[in-house]
């Protein structure tokens, strides 16, 4: 699958390389932390994520190191597009410099509406209840996916809050949240 | 030796109407199952249960050895339609089936899975039926070391499978191998990274980040995406062709036998068939560069491999009384309700259910191809819904499924969390599927490495000492590095090539 990041690699390795020799080093000052009061085979539960994390370090800094050589790299590259005064050569080319920059914001922008719309629905769902919760949210992402239609918002909305309750709190006899409103028992 | 009198009242059973309905309508509520997230095999059979009290005993058997058949072909439907699997065993199916229902080619995808799931179950059936007790010797020789070695050869394809980039692939096996440290330790009882939460005392439940790497973080590509011009093919309901099929033969054929084997093995269950089959599929198969982008062998590899490991579960279950993964267990509760003590004295003192059973098996394969087959045109209509409506749906249906595996609040959020950190991994080229498979191995590799070292006094040379774990070991360590070096050996080739 391609992936969706469309700046420096390089740049990108080592920023995910960092905060993975983070996470493993958090990883190793919590692993201390766990129990061995009763240690029970010769490892201990302390063993595997201690190897772990040292693993997770070791392959984050050779991220690191190559993200690192290919900024170097990049670097490279761009100077030696550069004139000798090291002014840049000109674009010869028809299409401006970075065309598709102004639709990747609007893109960024829809996933980060997106985030904060579902992290906005677990946040209020046990307060308000599955179904004023889920049907606000749903139109919200019908909204966000394109559906412009009002009338279809609502229907649709409605159709996916009420089949999901049927199918979990019905057939599953899952207790959805029911909040400040009676909690939706359908499966008795 | 056969006892042709047994066999013969048998087959009369099976061949009677209403076991043929038993049977079938297994398979139709374990399609249904499969397809439902958070349904898995052993709460499917669990919630027919009840119902099957009033039938005799190998039909009801044969009504959930149906639904945990179905089941498995269902798993792998939603991996092709929303790029989810609705059960574990599916997860394999969803690298090629839904790259290749993206390419327009639903309804190849979908009816690959039908055949390759009754061929698999087919196959299993068949080789329960011929090499079930000596099977069951083998089986018995398992021991921690050679759960470990098993652990460790299915983690040794995280080299040949995911993105082509190897390293970033081993750093997302070892956050797998991490998040399932979260929870109580297994043998101390003492809690690890659990901050205190109780939601956590149990681990991180690996379909909830299944759901949420896959499903939640497709859900943002896809609205990330909203607006580009895509070049996908409208999408199609045919189904694959007779030469599609003829050659997919070998490859469905080698993986039922991957499948039964690793399911015969107690605690191996059909997701890590699958991805030992998928694996393999990949280093037989003529254009291994095809897997990952919709190749029919990457599709029909795993659904093979995971409907055949359920003839291999039924290895120690129906010789020794071992269930060897969470449906077995339901199966086994429900047959020593019914008063049929498994063990190998079944097959001589109750030879006509054992014959039931295995006649069942191979009827449920043959009743899964002709209601997979009939539901593919329907279900290949998914993907015609609007592209709003289906990822409200998903969406929607993440968010339930989370709720209802333990009915807290904190797998929803657990659950979002998991589908942020799913769109990071896919943007920033780091594949989620080593992740999953480390998740799915991770338990079994710690706790068999740790209960082998009880047994060695700690020492190491457990794991070489015995021939069955020493050969997987190998094996591990050849898989781990041929791709490895391969992959070296065409960079230095590329690089003779440049400088030429």
């Amino acid at each position: 699958m391609k992936p969706l990041w469309e700046g420096s690699w390089g740049r990108a390795d080592l920023g995910a390389g960092g905060l993975l020799i983070a996470l493993g080093l958090v990883i190793l000052i919590g692993v201390p932390g766990i129990e061995t009061s009763f240690v029970t085979d010769p490892l201990g539960p302390r063993f595997f994520p201690t190897l772990l994390a040292i693993a997770l370090i070791a392959l984050s800094l050779a991220l690191v190191v190559r993200g690192a050589a290919a900024v170097r790299r990049e670097r490279q590259q761009q100077s030696l597009g550069k004139g000798p005064l090291g002014l840049a050569t000109p674009d010869l080319t028809d299409s401006p410099p970075d065309a598709a920059a102004p639709a990747r914001k609007g893109s960024d922008r829809r996933v980060l509406l997106l985030t904060f719309a579902m992290a906005g629905y677990v946040t209020v769902l046990p307060w308000v209840g599955y179904g004023v919760s889920s049907m606000v949210f749903f139109m919200g992402l019908l909204a966000i996916a394109g559906e412009r239609r009002p009338v279809r918002l609502i229907v649709q909305a409605g159709a996916v809050t009420g089949v999901l309750a049927l199918l979990f709190g019905g057939l599953l006899g899952i207790e959805l949240p029911g909040g400040f409103f009676p909690q939706i028992r359908l499966g008795g | 030796m056969v006892d042709w009198a047994s066999l013969i009242e048998a087959a009369g059973a099976v061949f009677s109407l209403n076991y043929l309905f038993y049977i079938a309508a297994g398979v139709v509520l374990g399609v249904v199952a499969g397809i439902l997230p958070g349904i898995n095999g052993a709460i499917g059979i669990a919630l027919v249960l009840p119902f099957t009290l009033t039938l005799p005993p190998a039909g009801a058997l044969l009504l959930m050895l149906g639904l945990w058949g179905g089941q498995n072909y269902g798993g792998g439907v939603t991996s092709v339609l929303v790029h989810t699997p609705g059960a574990t065993s599916g997860a394999a199916t969803l690298f090629d089936g839904y790259p290749l229902s993206q390419r327009g080619f639903t309804g190849k995808a979908l009816g690959i899975i039908c055949v390759a799931s009754a061929t698999g179950w087919f196959v299993g059936a068949v080789m329960l039926s011929i090499v079930g007790l000596p099977l069951s010797t083998v089986a018995l020789r398992f021991g921690p070391p050679e759960y470990f070695a098993v652990g460790v050869f299915g983690l040794s394809m995280v080299s040949s499978i995911g993105t082509g980039n190897v390293l970033k692939g081993f750093i997302a096996t070892i956050l797998g191998l991490l998040i399932v440290t979260v929870g109580t330790d297994p043998f101390s009882g003492g809690g690890r990274f659990t901050f205190g939460r109780y939601e956590l005392i149990d681990g991180i439940s690996y379909l909830v980040v299944m759901i949420g790497v896959f499903a939640l973080a497709e859900v943002m590509v896809q609205v990330r995406k909203l607006g580009e011009k895509t070049h996908l093919r409208a999408s199609s309901a045919e189904l694959p062709s007779w030469a599609e099929i003829k050659s997919l033969i070998p490859t469905m054929l080698r993986s039922s036998v991957l499948g039964m084997l690793v399911g015969a093995a107690p605690g191996a269950g059909g997701s890590i068939a699958a991805f030992i089959a998928y694996n393999e599929a990949k280093r037989f198969s003529k254009h291994p560069e095809e897997f990952g982008h919709g190749s029919l062998e990457g599709v029909a590899a795993p659904e093979a491999a995971n409907n055949a490991s359920e003839g291999g579960a039924l290895v120690p279950l129906l010789t020794l009384g071992v269930p060897g993964s969470g449906a077995a267990a339901v199966i086994l509760a429900a047959m020593i309700m019914f008063g049929v003590r498994p063990g190998p004295e079944l097959f001589t003192t109750q030879p006509v259910f054992v014959y039931t059973v295995f006649l069942g098996l191979l009827v449920g394969a043959v009743v899964l191809l002709f209601v997979g087959l009939l539901l593919t045109r329907w279900l290949a209509l998914v993907v015609r819904i609007p592209q709003p409506l289906l990822l409200t749906i998903v969406t929607g249906t993440a968010f339930m499924a989370a709720l209802s595996l333990t009915g807290m609040m904190f797998d929803v959020r657990l659950l979002l969390l998991c589908g942020i950190v799913g769109y990071l991994m896919r943007a920033f080229d780091f594949s989620p599927v080593p992740m999953i498979l480390a998740m799915v191995l991770g338990f079994m590799i710690e706790t068999s490495m740790r209960r082998s070292l009880i047994l060695s006094d700690g020492s190491w040379s457990i794991f070489w000492e015995r021939p069955i774990s020493a050969v997987l070991l190998v094996m591990a360590i050849a898989s781990f590095s041929v791709p490895l070096l391969k992959g070296l050996r065409s960079r230095s080739d590329g690089k003779k090539d440049a400088l030429a």
